[in-house]
This record gives structure tokens, sequence and C-alpha cells, in this order.
């Protein structure tokens, strides 16, 4: 216990000229060596980047409202503007269903970006191959100082889900696979409907952003359900009745150019 | 093929990327694969023959006697395309097109039972019988079609 406290007074005691000398040294180091710090992989091990900002919305509609104002400054860059299939369900089954309420309706889509926009969600997305942070967060910002112009949510605000007073809450995710291995193709699996504009969904997001790489329970639902109709289909080709009847097959064949049709 | 190893081929042909609503469609679509086909069938004639087409005037000599018939273009190869250099393997035949009324009347005129007629056409146009085509009658043909495949002709010299 005394050595802690021995210790903690060590660290806290002012530093001597010399002591600044070299720590500025070192940090002169540290910046010098940022400026080489390599800004793409040969071998990228990201291979999708989504950015999603959750808020609460002051009215049902804000998030149209949100698409129609950043439009003003992102419609250059994210120039198509698709419904999303989730767009079709009424007003009143997304107010009571709150996963609803987090996928996206419309999708902004430009040469390398997307926004998805949702009752409550906002998500920057990007087409693959993944163009870099250096790219990817410069874009993620300009979206954030949009959507901050609009007033209608605050982007920047702290982000704590238990508090009920603050509005928004932003959760960034890298997934990541090895190329080449297992753990990529299986991570693809679950990476590329994100990207797509129909089942991008932002609670798979938390599941797969998850270290632990489990399956998603939805995805490994479809599996399963796509597995047994598997079967059943090989099952019904296999079935060794499918076929004429023996009679009927030679009835067929035998003298079967009196069937044919001249000309 | 057993039932598992061959659900196992046709999961290994499937893209590995499909989103849970995707999987449901296709399984949905796989359960009702005999009742949903969509066929592409061109009625613009073509100058040349290729794989798959339906020409009239196929001759086949008959006890003597030239027919000239529909029928169906197959060739073990599908670069059959006469302007392309000629490959001495490359095999072309023909089945002949029969209607399906011709079937249907052949069964009845055998005295089968409606129900085992109703069950033998069922099973061609649902294509569960492997060597026996179905073609149905859309746009561009007025009646349904069933080329044999089990034994298609050859081109006869005339």
């Amino acid at each position: 216990m005394s050595a802690r406290k021995t210790q903690s007074t060590k660290r806290k005691a002012p530093l001597s000229s010399k002591g600044r000398e070299k720590l500025a040294k070192v940090a002169a180091r540290a910046t010098a060596s940022d400026s080489r710090t390599p800004t793409r992989l040969g071998r990228v091990p990201i291979i999708d980047v989504a950015f999603e900002l959750r808020f609460e919305p002051s009215s049902p509609s804000a998030s149209d409202l949100i698409l129609g104002m950043i439009f003003k400054d992102l419609g250059t860059d994210l120039p198509n503007v698709a419904t999303l299939p989730q767009a079709s369900f009424p007003i009143e089954v997304i107010q009571s269903v709150p996963q609803l309420q987090y996928q996206p309706q419309r999708l902004m889509t430009g040469e390398q970006f997307q926004v998805a926009l949702g009752p409550k969600v906002l998500a920057v997305l990007c087409k693959r191959p993944y163009p870099g942070w250096n790219l990817f967060k410069p874009f993620v910002l300009r979206v954030l100082k949009s959507l901050s112009a609009t007033a209608i949510i605050d982007p920047y605000a702290p982000t704590a889900v238990s508090s009920r007073e603050l509005k928004g809450s932003v959760l960034l995710m890298l997934l990541t696979g090895v190329a080449g291995s297992n753990l990529y193709s299986e991570r693809m699996t679950h990476v590329i409907p994100l990207v797509s504009d129909t089942s991008y969904s932002p609670l798979r997001l938390h599941v797969r952003s998850s270290s632990q790489g489990g399956l998603p329970t939805s995805a490994r639902t479809g599996n399963q359900s796509m597995r047994e109709a598997l079967s059943e289909v090989a099952s019904m080709l296999s079935a060794s009745e499918i076929d004429l009847d023996a009679d009927a097959r030679k009835l067929l064949y035998r003298n079967r150019r009196a069937m044919y049709v001249s000309d | 093929m057993e039932p598992d190893e061959l659900a196992e081929v046709i999961r290994s042909h499937l893209p590995a990327y499909l989103s849970e609503a995707d999987y449901n469609k296709v399984t949905e679509q796989l359960k009702r694969f005999s009742e949903f086909r969509d066929y592409y069938i061109l009625p613009a004639p073509t100058e040349k023959a290729l794989q798959g087409d339906g020409w009239a005037g196929f001759a086949i000599k008959d006890d003597n006697e030239i027919l000239k018939v529909r029928g169906m273009i197959l060739s073990n190869s599908c670069d059959i395309n006469p302007d392309n250099p000629s490959r001495p393997d490359r095999n072309v035949v023909f089945s002949p097109l029969i209607p399906l009324s011709a079937v249907l009347e052949r069964f009845s005129e055998a005295r089968y039972n409606k129900e085992k007629i109703r069950q033998n056409i069922d099973l061609i146009r649902k294509q569960l019988v492997s060597d026996i085509f179905f073609l149905p009658a859309s746009a561009a043909m007025d009646v349904e079609w069933t080329p044999l495949f089990g034994q298609p002709e050859g081109f006869d010299k005339l």
C-alpha cells in the first residue's frame, strides 16, 4: 500500500526541465511517426464499416424531415433516394414495434457512401471495398454536421442510454474479418446484408459487432429453416416414385413418331 | 444420391450472403419449385440454330417416307453456331415436339383411368420426369409440348 502511494507521488511530481525536454522530443517523434502511419493496408482486414446514430425524434415523421433537410447538403454526393420495404408498414405498427423504429426506411445512395434513415436511426454506410478511415470519417462528420444544422436532433449530445434527457447515442462499428479464413467467410455472411438496401438491420449490427463472434439468432433461424426446406426438396427429388408408370413410359416411347407434328 | 447429400449439394450452390428475408424467399420458392417456373421463350425467329431452339422442318425418314417435323435442338455443346470453328466432338440431334394433348390421347386410348392419367400428366407438367421436358403454352407457343429427350432423332441424309 505504501509502495503504491510512493509510485503515485512520483508520477504526480512536476517534471524537471530536462524531463520536459525529453518529453517534448518523445512527442515530436510521436507526431513525426503519426505522419508516417500507413493509411491503407495491403490486405485490409476491415470488410465493412457502419456508423449508426440512434435518436429520440420529436415526431414520428422526423426522419422524413431530416432526409429533406440533409439532402440539401448531401444531395450531390447521395443523389439517389430509395424507399425501403420497411417504410410500407403502417405508422401505428412501426410505433408499436420497437425493432421497426430502428429499421431504415429511406436509403440515400451515392457513388461511395450511403445514408440510411429510419424513425429513430441514421446510419452511414459505405460501398465495398471499404475506402479507408481517412475517407469514411470526414463523410460521417459531414453527415453529422448537416444533421446538427437541421436542429431536429442533436447528434453531439452526450451518449448515455440510461438518461432520458439525452437525445442521441452513437455507435460506431468496424466489422473485420481475416481474408481466407473461416472467420472471414462467416463474417461475410453476416456483413453483406448490412449494405444491402433491403436488409440492413441495426439490431443485427449490435450482434455482429460483438467480439464473441456468435451467430445472430435470426440468422441461425434462417439457416435452420433453409436446411429443413432443402431437406424437404431433396427428399422430394430423391423419391423413387417420381417417374411415369413403367407402362406409361413404354407407351410414350413406342411408336412415338405417330405423335410427331408434321409441317 | 441420398436426400441429405442432395440437400447439402443444393445448399452449397446457394449464395452465402443471403439475408434472412432472402433465405425465406428462396426457401419458399424451393418448396414450391414445381409450381412456379418462369420460362423464357422467345418467339422471334433466329437465323442460326442454337441449343434449345425450336425449329420446324426437321427431316426424318420413316419407312422410306420423309417426315418434316417440329423439334428442339439438343447438342453436347453449347457452341453450335456455324460461324464458330467446328469442334470434332460436336454432335447435334433434335427432339421432336409432341403436343401434350397427344400424350393425353395415348393414355386415354390405353384405357388408363382418370386418376392415373392425371398423375402421369402432372409429373410431366411439373418437370419431375428427367427424360421428358415440358414446354408450357405461352405467347410464343399456342399449345403445351413435351419433347422426349430419352430418344432424340438424328439428322437423316435425304
